[in-house]
């Protein structure tokens, strides 16, 4: 079956629609991670999530909203832990990365029944991908949007000099805390089409590969989000053409990307 | 009529791990004073300006700043950084920096209004560099975006203007401008400005405060024995009284030398 025939496939189209919106969401969300520098945080909080999908297996409770509830929590966690410790916070992040993903292992070994392939969770799945996954993409979609947008100066102020927002009376404390449970509502609604551990790499590649090209941030976001949602696409067609699972189809070409454009002369 | 004081701290101290930051500093500056800050690296100069701008609070003492807590006179209140803080590589045009200064409630969506954007090109014209509106902040000099961070100050009217090592990372090019443009913001607002660079400060300040945890105040230009035993622990007959600030390295100098022989 060729690519133009499985277009028609309801799977094909919910597949390549939950793409297009996990390519939205992490061009954008992955800008904001990118120029405060806190993909190490990303990672941790896309690795721990891993303890949600355990504990809603061994649990059985629904993967879902356990996983977020789990991956929530985790993520206010590290931003509170990392708060208290400046000088710690690779340290930090490491144990609740490391954490999260041993319990994770650890209650899917004891859980009861046939656990499936485990690849899915953590390299993604366009047989995952219910129509219920879209609705709450393009909630999430939306509510990004909205605060970006309402948001967007203040945005800018913290994300340029926090110490500054501060002094001009901005509740800075609020901003990492909306972004890593952000980070972590993004993260598991991407788990069906990138998977927990690839996750980050398109977050981080596509706004890498146009930050030093930009001249503000709203510029970055617009760029990044479009080779996001383009790089979503291309592997998803890749996933079905070479029966891939969806998160290497769309890394792969983004880490070419990446190399292509260190290797291209900067402005 | 007396005027009430711009600044005013009454016996602040500032705790760290148990070791005072700030003991018992008091300091009282009259509307449109320009005072320079110095003292040794850890002393309390940044802790001083922080407690000022209310990004730090004061474990004893009060802090006033124009009659009111530092946290409500903020609008009123200007602040130009210190270059190092910023994030190198962030894409960010030099007309969004000024925006930062106008007030938090006024600002919405990606770009500035009309009304604003005039503002923003007044600011930058007065500090000269009206044409790198557009530009982007991380391709400026040194200098150049120093006077980013100033029209920045500059965009909110402010009536304190509070400097942190301004001259910090600038070449003497851009030493020389920030000084021209001191001088023409002098007189106009209360200025503090904490700085290693004696050069830029001695000439133009109309008072001096020293900090090394405790301080010491000077209504003129000229530092006292006390000051200097305060900032460098150099013993008080190597320096003459009435030394002016730029001379103060060369009296350092000279007294080491004057020790080791």
């Amino acid at each position: 079956m060729w690519i133009t025939d499985l277009i028609f496939e309801p799977f094909m189209q919910q597949a390549l629609v939950a793409a297009l919106l996990v390519g939205y969401l992490c061009g954008l969300i992955g800008t904001l991670v990118v120029v405060k520098r806190i993909s190490f945080v990303a990672g941790g909080i896309a690795h721990a999530a891993y303890g949600g999908v355990g504990l809603a297996r061994y649990f059985a409770l629904p993967v879902l909203p356990t996983t977020a509830a789990y991956s929530i929590a985790m993520a206010l966690l590290m931003g509170w832990a990392t708060r208290r410790s400046r000088h710690r916070t690779e340290a930090v992040v490491g144990v609740i990365w490391a954490g999260g993903m041993s319990l994770g292992v650890v209650l899917m070994q004891y859980s009861p029944g046939y656990q499936g392939d485990l690849g899915v969770w953590l390299f993604g799945s366009m047989l995952l991908i219910q129509p219920n996954d879209l609705l709450w993409l393009a909630a999430l979609a939306l509510l990004v949007s909205v605060l970006f947008y309402g948001f967007y100066p203040l945005l800018v102020a913290v994300a340029f000099e926090e110490e500054y927002a501060r002094a001009r009376g901005v509740a800075t404390d609020v901003f990492y805390p909306v972004l890593y449970v952000l980070i972590a509502l993004t993260v598991v609604l991407a788990v069906r089409v990138v998977g927990l551990l690839l996750v980050i790499a398109l977050m981080t590649i596509p706004p890498l590969l146009v930050e030093a090209r930009s001249n503000s941030l709203a510029g970055m976001v617009g760029r990044s989000v479009c080779i996001s949602m383009l790089l979503c696409l291309i592997g998803i067609v890749l996933a079905v053409l070479l029966d891939w699972p969806p998160g290497p189809a769309i890394v792969l070409p983004a880490c070419g990307l990446y190399v292509l454009e260190r290797l291209l002369p900067k402005r | 009529m007396i005027q009430s004081p711009a600044i005013e701290l009454n016996n602040v101290s500032v705790m760290r791990d148990g070791r005072a930051l700030l003991d018992k500093v008091s300091l009282s500056l009259a509307p449109g004073e320009f005072t320079a800050v110095i003292g040794p690296n850890g002393g309390g100069k940044s802790t001083l300006l922080k407690v000022m701008l209310g990004l730090i609070d004061a474990d004893a003492g009060d802090v006033r700043m124009l009659g009111k807590k530092p946290s409500k006179a903020r609008t009123r209140v200007g602040y130009v950084p210190q270059q190092i803080l910023n994030q190198p590589g962030f894409p960010i045009r030099v007309s969004e920096v000024v925006a930062m200064g106008l007030p938090v409630a006024r600002s919405r969506g990606f770009s500035v209004r009309e009304r604003q954007a005039d503002r923003i090109l007044g600011v930058l014209e007065e500090v000269g560099i009206a044409d790198l509106a557009e530009r982007s902040f991380q391709a400026l000099s040194g200098g150049q975006r120093q006077r980013v961070y100033i029209a920045r100050a500059l965009i909110g009217e402010p009536e304190i203007l509070l400097f942190d090592e301004p001259t910090a990372n600038i070449d003497p090019d851009g030493t020389y401008c920030f000084h021209e443009l001191l001088e023409r913001l002098h007189k106009r607002m209360t200025m503090v400005m904490v700085s290693h660079d004696f050069s830029v400060t001695a000439p133009m300040v109309d008072s001096v405060a020293c900090v090394n945890s405790r301080l010491i105040y000077n209504a003129d230009s000229q530092l006292s024995r006390e000051m200097l035993a305060l900032i460098y622990g150099v013993h008080t007959d190597a320096c003459p009284m009435g030394c002016y600030l730029s001379d103060l390295s060369n009296l350092v100098i000279e007294h080491q030398h004057h020790v080791d022989h």
